[in-house]
């Protein structure tokens, strides 16, 4: 092969692996970044009266006043 | 009385989550306004949930009953107790039980291969939100009910009807003298939702351990 043709080959292989290097760089970094890839939780707070034994609030304050 | 409590307890829990970079946390409800369960569990759906946790507050004519409670989604058939449970909360809300039932998983022309489908993530969901439930109960810093009934399943509409492990969490008994107090402090508040957090990030270090 001659010199010039192998020092092209050489150079090309820099520039592809500083380009992959980056690309998984800018890709760390957008995982790091974006929440949508975290783990999102949904958190429900009940909003009372159907649960066991339970009775209308008024009716409720009544019946329980520690509350 | 018990929206307030939960609502106390959630934003605690939230805040605690997005103190933690590896959570993103959505509440469904951050004042006191009234969901539909339906609307709960489309929510959930919306924002792509990866773990559901509904926070409630129980109440009994018996006024010794005490302790938390955990239900996930049952996948044999629920004893009577929670079976009249469920049924209560849906007909409190005014749904049947199937009809209204949400559809999930990836859409299929073939109604068939669609159910498999479902079911399949259902099976999955139903293991991960035992899991989740076990995580909670070991890191839960409050009383509990007798081991028999900590974890229990049961047909409730916002567990039923979310694809991601869920939960549904009762704090304890307003109606017990003790315990309802207890509930109303801010300081108790917190050490149950620190319990909550904890638990959660249990299941989520088990979650991202490799099978062996």
């Amino acid at each position: 092969m001659p010199v010039w043709r192998s020092s092209l080959y050489r150079q090309l292989h820099s520039k592809i692996k500083n380009m992959a290097q980056r690309l998984i760089f800018a890709l760390m970094v957008s995982l790091y970044v974006f929440p949508s890839l975290a783990f999102t939780v949904i958190v429900d707070p009940g909003h009372g009266g159907y649960d066991r034994g339970a009775v209308k609030s008024q009716k409720w304050n009544q019946k329980l006043p520690w509350l | 009385m018990e929206s307030k409590i939960t609502l106390a307890v959630a934003r605690q829990v939230a805040e605690l989550l997005k103190k933690n970079k590896n959570f993103d946390v959505k509440m469904t409800r951050n004042s006191d306004v009234a969901l539909t369960l339906k609307e709960r569990a489309e929510l959930a759906l919306k924002n792509h949930g990866d773990l559901f946790v509904s926070i409630h507050a129980n109440s009994s004519p018996d006024r010794r009953a005490k302790g938390a409670e955990f239900f996930f989604q049952n996948q044999l058939p629920p004893d009577s107790e929670t079976m009249f449970l469920a049924r209560r909360e849906l007909h409190h809300h005014g749904h049947n039980t199937d009809e209204e039932r949400l559809a999930f998983g990836p859409r299929h022309n073939n109604a068939y291969v669609a159910s498999i489908l479902e079911d399949i993530i259902r099976n999955r969901s139903i293991q991960e939100s035992a899991r989740l439930s076990e995580s909670l109960v070991e890191e839960w810093d409050g009383t509990l009910k007798p081991k028999k009934h900590v974890i229990q399943q049961a047909p409730f509409y916002v567990i039923s009807n979310v694809p991601m492990p869920s939960v549904l969490v009762e704090l304890g008994f307003l109606t017990h003298q003790k315990e309802g107090k207890l509930l109303s402090t801010s300081a108790h508040q917190y050490k149950l939702a620190n319990s909550i957090y904890k638990g959660i990030l249990k299941f989520k270090e088990s979650m991202d351990k490799p099978p062996r």
